[in-house]
């Protein structure tokens, strides 16, 4: 009894979502997607080892993602428009539990969009329909135990709305 | 032995003159003075009510009128979230959803259906289902972008409420709030 308490605590607390408003749509597998920034170290004619680096440029790739067929059909299909779903912009919450994680951890990925579509797959099985998606987005922000959400990059533009509603709880 | 009434009395005079001498005249007036305040903080949290009661009004018949005109009509009520929290122990109204003041309808039958899946399954935990059912019940302020977010996030935070929330919509849907008794209708 107490195991399965247990494993529905640890089951229930992670999660990766899609935010529509109230409506939170979950996935079956996602990685965040990556930033990286990309600097230049300029080296001056005589020196052995440059002494200054640019800024940098900052570049948040494409992530893969997975969800279930229903949640697609239910959640997401229906905010389409009948030409270029892919205008269709939300934020990306993740909440991250795990025995290694003391306090509390988050990622916000804002203004996503799906830009690729795939599947699902079928086949004469007992098994589960699953879309693959690839998805872009704008803008990535972490959340540790401060409190505080943080970016890697410098981002002149403010949050969406929504990511600002979201950075609020 | 029993006492006598005077014994008695002689008691609750001596406990009288007890706690009289409790308090220092400056404690006293200290705790009349709270006591003050807190009769000031009441009666402004009742003023408070009564004008969100006036904007619950409007906005309720504003979403009755939409429910009528829908394709499949549905029953609103609104419902003061700061009236939930014991008086004077909410959060600022502001800060709340539709500053205070929310609608809800009749869970719609997908909802419902949703509702009934999870607690069959047993997989789910009960407060995060109530959360579910009160997002997807609450018709204003709107579930749709950055103010669906703040209702999820208020509920989310304050799961009783949501659990208040969610029971009170199923019972406009028509749920008993109590098992009528055999014999008793």
């Amino acid at each position: 009894m107490a195991d399965a308490l247990r494993d529905l605590t640890w089951d229930s607390a992670t999660s990766a979502t899609i935010v529509l408003g109230s409506l939170r749509v979950p996935f079956t597998k996602m990685s965040p997607g990556k930033i990286t920034i990309k600097t230049a170290k300029a080296r001056r004619i005589g020196e052995s080892l440059p002494s200054k680096r640019t800024p940098g440029a900052g570049e948040l790739g494409d992530f893969n993602a997975e969800i279930l067929a229903t949640d697609f059909e239910g959640s997401i299909l229906p905010r389409m428009p009948l030409h270029g779903g892919t205008l269709v912009v939300f934020p990306i919450l993740i909440s991250l539990k795990h025995p290694s994680i003391t306090g509390s951890l988050s990622i916000l990925l804002d203004q996503s969009r799906i830009v690729e579509l795939d599947g699902p797959e079928l086949d004469a099985s007992e098994k589960e329909l699953i879309y693959k998606l690839q998805m872009s987005a704008m803008g990535r922000y972490d959340k540790g135990r401060d409190g505080k959400w943080k970016a890697l990059a410098y981002n002149a533009r403010r949050p969406s709305s929504e990511a600002r509603a979201l950075m609020q709880f | 032995m029993p006492r006598t009434a005077a014994e008695i009395r002689k008691a609750a005079e001596d406990a009288r003159v007890r706690a009289a001498a409790t308090l220092t005249p400056g404690q006293a007036d200290l705790f009349a003075a709270l006591a003050e305040e807190k009769e000031a903080l009441e009666a402004e949290a009742a003023e408070q009510a009564k004008v969100r009661a006036i904007v619950m009004v409007d906005r309720v018949d504003a979403a009755r009128e939409k429910a009528a005109a829908a394709p499949t009509p549905y029953l609103v009520e609104g419902v003061d979230l700061v009236g939930l929290f014991p008086l004077g122990k909410s959060p600022p109204p502001a800060s709340l959803p539709g500053g205070g003041v929310i609608v809800i309808r009749n869970p719609e039958q997908a909802a419902t259906d949703a509702f009934v899946r999870e607690a069959e399954a047993k997989q789910k935990h009960a407060s995060k289902m109530a959360i579910d059912l009160a997002c997807a019940c609450t018709v204003d302020p709107s579930p749709d972008g950055a103010s669906g977010i703040e209702v999820r996030g208020f509920f989310e935070r304050y799961q009783e409420a949501a659990g208040t929330v969610a029971q009170r919509a199923r019972e406009l849907g028509g749920a008993r709030a109590r098992e009528a008794k055999r014999g008793q209708g």
